[in-house]
C-alpha cells in the first residue's frame, strides 16, 4: 500500500504532477515553513565569523548537543500533550522529582541502578496519573490544573532531599546513564533522537497521533466521532511524565548530583522550544523534529554568546529574542500570503 | 431608461433615479491568479433593500470587504456615497461616509450583554479617570433597539439571546449614529442563523431601517427572502455582475437562472449517461436528462419520470404536452431546470398531481394507487438509462416511486432502521418516532422545540435519555457518540457548528476522521490509501476542485458541509441523522446534497433530517416530524408535505412563532 501511494498521486495530480514537485519543495524551504533553520544557520554564520577559532570546532558542537540534549527532551515531552490540547506546566517539577528521587535512592538505598532508574521514571508515570486525574476526570483546566500539581510535586521533591544536593552514589555506574558517548557525543543526545523519531512517528503516521491533534484542535468534533477524548489525553499527560522524569534521570546522571531547584528551570525553555517547533515544517502543528531545531537553535546561540564572552544573563535574553524573531518571522510571511 | 440622467455607465439596468446613494463603477479585485471580482458595477438608490445573491464563491463577501475597507480593489475602480469619493481600503473612510456592516458571524462577544457589545464599537461613554458610565450606555443601548423596535433584556450576555436577538443586536449597533448619518447599512448572510419564523422579525427590522432612508445591501442564499424584501436584486457569477433587476415581477425561477448561468446545462445533457432512448422517446431530453445529471432530486426525478411516461405513451408532440407542465412549475429551459428542481420538486409534492392531471390520468394514477405501481416501474426504467451513468440517478430512479405515498407506505413495510421511544433532553419531553430503512423522514420545529436536540441527542452531541433502537433491532445502552458509532448512526452537523469539523485539518484529514481506523494497519495509518478514499469521496459528493491537501477551513460553506457528509458516509452508516444540513449552503450544492440523501436512502439507509429550512423538508421527505415544545405535535406524510402546511403545524401551539415556545425543559 505504500508503494502504490507515489503512484496514486502521480495518477491524481495528472499532468500537473511536474510542475508540482518544484513548487512543493519551495513551500517547504520556504521561510515561512522553516524559519527557524534559517535563523539557525545565521547564528551559526555570525559566530563563526565573529570568533572563527573557538565557535567553528568540533568541541563546541559536541558542546551544544551535549548541554542542550537534555532541554530538547524536556521540550519533546511537552509536544504530545500540546498537540492534544493540553499543558503540562508540571514537567519542570517533574524533572526535579525524578533527579532528586534518583539522588534519595542512591543514597538511602542500595538498589542498583538500573531499579533507580526504572523508579524514577515510575515517578513520572505517576505524576501523569495524577495529571489525569485533575485535568481528564476532574475537568480541571489544564493550565491552572497542571500548575497545582506541579506546585505539589515541587514541595514534594524539595521533602524527599531535605532541601540539600544529594550527590551519593551517583557518579560512577549511574553517572554512566548520560555521560557514556562516543566520540565525545554523550547518551542523552541519542535519546533525544529516538524520543524524536518515536514521537515524530506517533504523532504523523499513526491513527493516535491523528486523534491526538484532531482532540487538541477540536475536542468536540473528535468525540462525536467516536474517539475517547479523555483517553487520549490521559494518554498524552502520562508521556509528559514519563518523558519528563528522563529528563531528570539524565540530567542527575550528567551532572553526576541531585539538585532540587534544577527542574523548573526547564519549564519555559521547553515551552518556547514547543511553540517554536509548532511554528517549523508542519504548519502550526506541534511537531518533534522543529522542535529539536528549535532546541539545537538556542543552545547554538547561547553557548556561541558565552564563548564570545557574553555575559552569564546574555543567553537568556538571547533565547526570548529568537522566540520573537522565529516566530515573528512565521507571522509576518504568512501575513504577505493571505494578503496576496 | 431614463438615459437622459446616466452618466456613461448605465449597466446595471437600473431606471435612473436621481438619488442613487452608492455608486460603485468598475470594480475589479484580483488574488493571486484569481479575479474575484471583475469590473462590477452597482448602484444603490436611497432608501432601497438593494440585494446581492450569487452563489459562494461569486463575489459577494469580496464586494462587500471592498466597500469596507477591508480589501483594496484593483485600479481602476470608483466607488462614490452620496456623491463623495470612497477611497479604497479605507475602513475609516468607509466609516465616515455612513456605511455600516453586520457580517455574517455577527461580530459579537457571546459572554457580554447587549449593551457591552454595542459599546464595542461606538465606544463607552466615560466619566473621569475612564470609568465607564454604565448606566448612560444601557440607556443609550437600549434607544438603539428601540430603534428598530426591539427590546431585550440587557443584562443578559447575547450568548443567551435568542439569535433574532444576537441579529438585532448587531443590527443596532451597526445603526449607532454617534459617528455621523448612517446611509448604507450591508447585512451579510443576516439570517443564516435564523429559524425561517424569526426572519419575518428581522424582516420588519431591515424595512423599517430602509423607511428611515438608510439604504440596505442585503446578501443572501435564500431567494425567498430577496423577493419578499428587496426592491431590487444584482446577480453575482464568478466575479462579474449578471445584471441588476427589479424584483418586483422577477421570478424565483429567473434569478436563479441568472445565479447559475446557462453554462451548465449543455455541459450535463451531453453527458454520455443521458440515456439516449429517453430523448428519442420523449423529446425531453432536456429537462431529464438535465436533473438525472445533476441529481435534482427524486421530485425532479419524479417529475421527468412522469412526463417520460406521458410522452412515451403518447409519443408525439408529447413535448408540447408536457412542457407546459414543467414550464407552469418551473420554466425549465435546460439551464434552469437544473435547479427548478429543487423548487419544482417542491412543486411536485403537490403541485405536479395536478398538472400530471392534465396531461395524463394514468400518470397521475401512478402517484397514488398501487395498482399502477406497474406503470410507475415502467416509467422509471425509462428513466434508468439515467440510472448507470451517475450515482445519483440510482437515487432518483428508485424516488420515482418512494417519493409518492405508495412509497413510504413501502417505507413503513420494511424494517426499521431506528425506532426511538421517549427520547428525553433538554427541549424534548418524550418523543417516539421509527425510521424505516430508506425511508426519509424530516423533523421541523421552531428554535427552542427540541428540534436541533433531537439530532444532537441521537449522535451523543447532547445528554438525553431514553430507548433507541438500531436497524438490526439492538438498544443502545447510553446514547453516547460512541454508542451512536457502534450502532451506526451517524450525525451530520451544520457546517457552522463548532464541533462539525476541523478546521485546521485539510478536507483529506476531515473526511477519514470517522472512518480512520479502516485506512490503518497496526495503528499506522495507511496514507495512500486514505487518500484514494478520500479521493473517491470527494467524488462522491462532488467537491470541486478535488482536492484532499486543501485546508477545510479555507472551503466554502458548501463544500465545507459535503465534506462533513462524506465523513460519516464513508463510515457507512445504517441511519444517518442529520441538523440543518444546508443553513449558509448555496443552491447548487444544496441539490447536491439532497440528491445524496436520496442516494443514500435507495440504498437503504435511514435518514432523519432536522432542519430549520422548511424547503429542506419538503424537497427530500417521505414524512415530516412536526416539533412543538418538545414532542411531536403532527405528522405530515407523502404529498401533503407542503411548505405552508409544515410551517403551520410547527406553529401550532408556539403563539404565531415569535415566541420562545414554553416547552419542557
Amino acid at each position: 500500500m505504500i508503494t502504490a501511494e507515489p503512484e496514486q498521486a502521480a495518477a491524481a495530480a495528472g499532468g500537473r504532477r511536474g510542475e508540482r514537485r518544484p513548487r512543493a519543495l519551495a513551500a517547504m524551504l520556504s521561510p515561512r515553513n522553516i524559519a527557524a533553520v534559517y535563523v539557525w544557520l545565521v547564528l551559526i554564520a555570525i559566530f563563526a565569523a565573529w570568533k572563527p577559532d573557538l565557535f567553528l570546532t568540533s568541541v563546541t558542537a559536541k558542546r551544544v548537543l551535549n548541554e542542550y540534549a537534555i532541554t530538547g527532551i524536556a521540550a519533546l515531552s511537552v509536544v504530545l500533550p500540546l498537540a492534544a490540547g493540553v499543558f503540562d506546566l508540571s514537567i519542570g517539577a517533574t524533572i526535579g522529582l525524578s533527579g532528586v528521587l534518583c539522588g534519595w535512592l542512591l543514597g538511602h538505598t542500595s538498589l542498583p541502578p538500573g531499579a533507580v532508574i526504572a523508579l524514577a521514571l515510575a515517578s513520572g508515570l505517576l505524576v501523569g496519573a495524577l495529571n489525569s486525574l485533575v485535568v481528564v476526570a476532574m475537568r480541571i483546566d489544564s493550565f491552572i490544573g497542571t500548575l497545582a500539581t506541579g506546585a505539589i510535586i515541587a514541595a514534594v521533591t524539595l521533602g524527599v532531599s531535605g532541601d540539600q544536593i544529594l550527590t551519593e552514589r551517583t557518579s560512577g555506574a549511574f553517572a554512566r546513564f548520560a555521560i557514556e558517548n562516543t566520540h565525545g557525543i554523550q547518551l542523552p543526545v541519542l535519546y533525544l533522537l529516538i524520543l524524536m523519531v518515536v514521537i515524530g512517528f506517533l504523532l504523523e503516521q499513526t491513527v493516535f497521533g491523528r486523534f491526538t491533534h484532531a482532540t487538541g484542535y477540536n475536542p468536540d468534533v473528535t468525540r462525536l466521532v467516536g474517539v475517547g477524548v479523555g483517553r487520549i489525553r490521559t494518554l498524552t499527560l502520562l508521556s509528559s511524565g514519563v518523558i519528563a522524569s528522563l529528563a531528570g534521570v539524565a540530567l542527575t546522571a550528567r551532572i553526576e548530583s541531585a539538585d532540587p531547584s534544577n527542574g523548573p528551570s526547564y519549564l519555559i525553555p521547553a515551552f518556547s522550544a514547543a511553540f517554536l517547533g509548532a511554528t517549523q515544517f508542519r504548519h502550526g502543528r506541534f511537531n518533534p523534529w522543529g522542535t529539536v531545531v528549535a532546541v539545537l537553535m538556542l543552545g547554538t546561540g547561547s553557548i556561541g554568546l558565552l564563548l564570545a564572552g557574553a555575559p552569564q544573563w546574555a543567553p537568556q535574553v538571547f533565547q526570548g529574542v529568537v522566540l520573537i524573531v522565529a516566530v515573528g518571522l512565521t507571522v509576518i510571511q504568512g501575513r504577505r500570503k493571505d494578503a496576496a | 431608461m431614463g438615459r437622459e440622467l446616466t452618466t456613461p455607465a448605465d449597466l446595471d439596468g437600473l431606471p435612473d433615479v436621481p438619488d442613487v446613494l452608492l455608486d460603485a463603477r468598475e470594480v475589479s479585485k484580483t488574488f493571486g491568479e484569481q479575479r474575484a471580482l471583475d469590473h462590477v458595477s452597482v448602484r444603490v438608490r436611497r432608501g432601497a433593500v438593494h440585494a446581492v445573491v450569487g452563489e459562494n464563491g461569486s463575489g459577494k463577501s469580496t464586494f462587500i470587504k471592498i466597500l469596507a475597507g477591508y480589501h483594496t480593489p484593483d485600479h481602476g475602480c470608483r466607488i462614490t456615497v452620496a456623491g463623495q469619493e470612497l477611497p479604497p481600503g479605507t475602513p475609516a473612510e468607509s466609516l465616515r461616509l455612513g456605511l455600516r456592516f453586520v457580517h455574517q458571524n455577527l461580530g459579537l462577544i457571546a459572554q457580554f450583554d447587549a449593551a457591552d457589545n454595542i459599546g464595542l464599537v461606538a465606544g463607552y461613554p466615560t466619566g473621569p479617570v475612564g470609568r465607564i458610565q454604565v448606566r448612560a450606555q444601557r440607556r443609550r443601548a437600549t434607544e438603539l433597539l428601540a430603534r428598530i423596535g426591539v427590546t431585550l433584556d440587557l443584562a443578559v450576555p447575547v450568548g443567551q439571546l435568542r439569535p433574532v436577538e444576537r441579529s438585532a443586536v448587531a443590527v443596532a449597533r451597526a445603526l449607532d449614529d454617534r459617528h455621523g448619518e448612517i446611509r448604507l447599512l450591508v447585512l451579510d448572510e443576516p439570517t443564516a442563523a435564523l429559524p425561517p419564523t424569526e426572519v419575518e422579525a428581522l424582516f420588519r427590522v431591515v424595512r423599517d431601517v430602509a423607511a428611515h432612508g438608510v439604504s440596505v445591501l442585503y446578501v443572501s442564499h435564500r431567494l425567498d427572502e430577496i423577493l419578499a424584501l428587496a426592491d431590487v436584486v444584482s446577480v453575482l457569477r464568478d466575479g462579474r455582475l449578471q445584471g441588476t433587476f427589479p424584483v418586483e415581477g422577477l421570478s424565483r425561477d429567473q434569478i436563479v437562472r441568472h445565479i447559475l448561468g446557462d453554462a451548465l446545462v449543455p455541459k450535463l445533457s451531453t453527458r454520455p449517461d443521458s440515456a439516449p432512448e429517453l430523448d428519442g422517446a420523449t423529446g425531453l431530453s432536456g429537462a431529464a436528462g438535465l436533473t438525472s445529471a445533476t441529481g435534482l432530486d427524486g421530485a425532479a426525478g419524479l417529475n421527468s419520470a412522469a412526463s417520460v411516461d406521458g410522452g412515451s405513451r403518447r409519443t408525439d408532440g408529447s413535448r408540447v404536452d408536457s412542457a407546459p407542465r414543467v414550464d407552469s412549475d418551473s420554466s425549465v429551459d435546460g439551464g434552469s431546470g437544473r435547479v427548478d428542481g429543487s423548487r419544482v420538486d417542491r412543486a411536485a409534492g403537490v403541485d405536479s398531481d395536478s398538472s400530471v392531471d392534465g396531461g395524463s390520468g394514468r400518470v397521475d394514477g401512478s402517484r397514488v394507487d398501487s395498482a399502477s405501481r406497474v406503470d410507475s416501474d415502467s416509467s422509471v426504467d425509462g428513466g434508468s438509462g439515467r440510472v448507470d451513468g451517475s450515482r445519483v440517478d440510482r437515487a432518483a430512479g428508485v424516488d420515482g416511486g418512494s417519493r409518492v405515498d405508495s412509497g413510504f407506505r413501502r417505507g413503513d413495510l420494511v424494517r426499521p432502521a431506528l425506532e426511538v421511544h421517549s427520547l428525553v433532553a433538554r427541549y424534548l419531553a418524550g418523543v417516539d418516532f421509527t425510521v424505516g430503512a430508506g425511508e426519509i423522514v424530516g423533523v421541523a420545529g421552531l428554535d427552542g422545540s427540541g428540534r436541533d436536540e433531537l439530532a444532537g441527542a441521537l449522535g451523543g452531541a447532547v445528554p438525553a435519555r431514553g430507548i433507541v433502537i438500531d436497524a438490526d433491532g439492538r438498544t443502545l445502552g447510553k446514547l453516547t457518540p460512541r454508542a451512536a458509532r457502534a450502532h451506526g448512526i451517524a450525525l451530520v452537523l451544520p457546517n457552522w457548528h463548532p464541533a462539525s469539523a476541523v478546521r485546521e485539518f485539510d478536507v483529506r484529514e476531515n473526511v477519514s476522521l470517522a472512518s480512520l481506523r479502516r485506512f490503518a494497519s497496526g495503528g499506522v495509518v495507511r496514507r495512500g490509501r486514505e487518500r484514494q478514499a478520500a479521493l473517491d469521496w470527494l467524488a462522491d459528493v462532488d467537491i470541486r476542485p478535488r482536492d484532499p491537501a486543501k485546508l477545510y477551513g479555507l472551503l466554502s460553506g458548501g463544500n465545507q458541509q459535503k465534506v462533513i457528509v462524506a465523513r460519516w458516509l464513508a463510515t457507512r452508516p445504517r441511519v444517518m441523522v442529520l441538523d440543518d444540513p444546508t443553513s449558509g449552503v448555496d443552491v447548487g450544492a444544496r441539490a447536491q446534497i439532497y440528491q445524496l440523501l436520496r442516494a443514500q436512502a435507495a440504498a437503504g439507509v435511514g435518514i432523519l433530517l432536522c432542519s430549520s429550512d422548511s424547503e429542506d423538508l419538503v424537497a427530500v421527505c417521505d414524512r415530516v416530524l412536526c416539533l412543538v415544545a418538545g414532542r411531536v405535535a403532527a405528522e405530515i406524510s407523502g404529498s401533503d408535505v407542503a411548505e405552508q402546511a409544515v410551517l403551520a403545524a410547527i406553529s401550532a401551539r408556539a403563539g404565531g412563532g415569535l415566541e420562545r415556545p414554553t416547552g419542557a425543559a
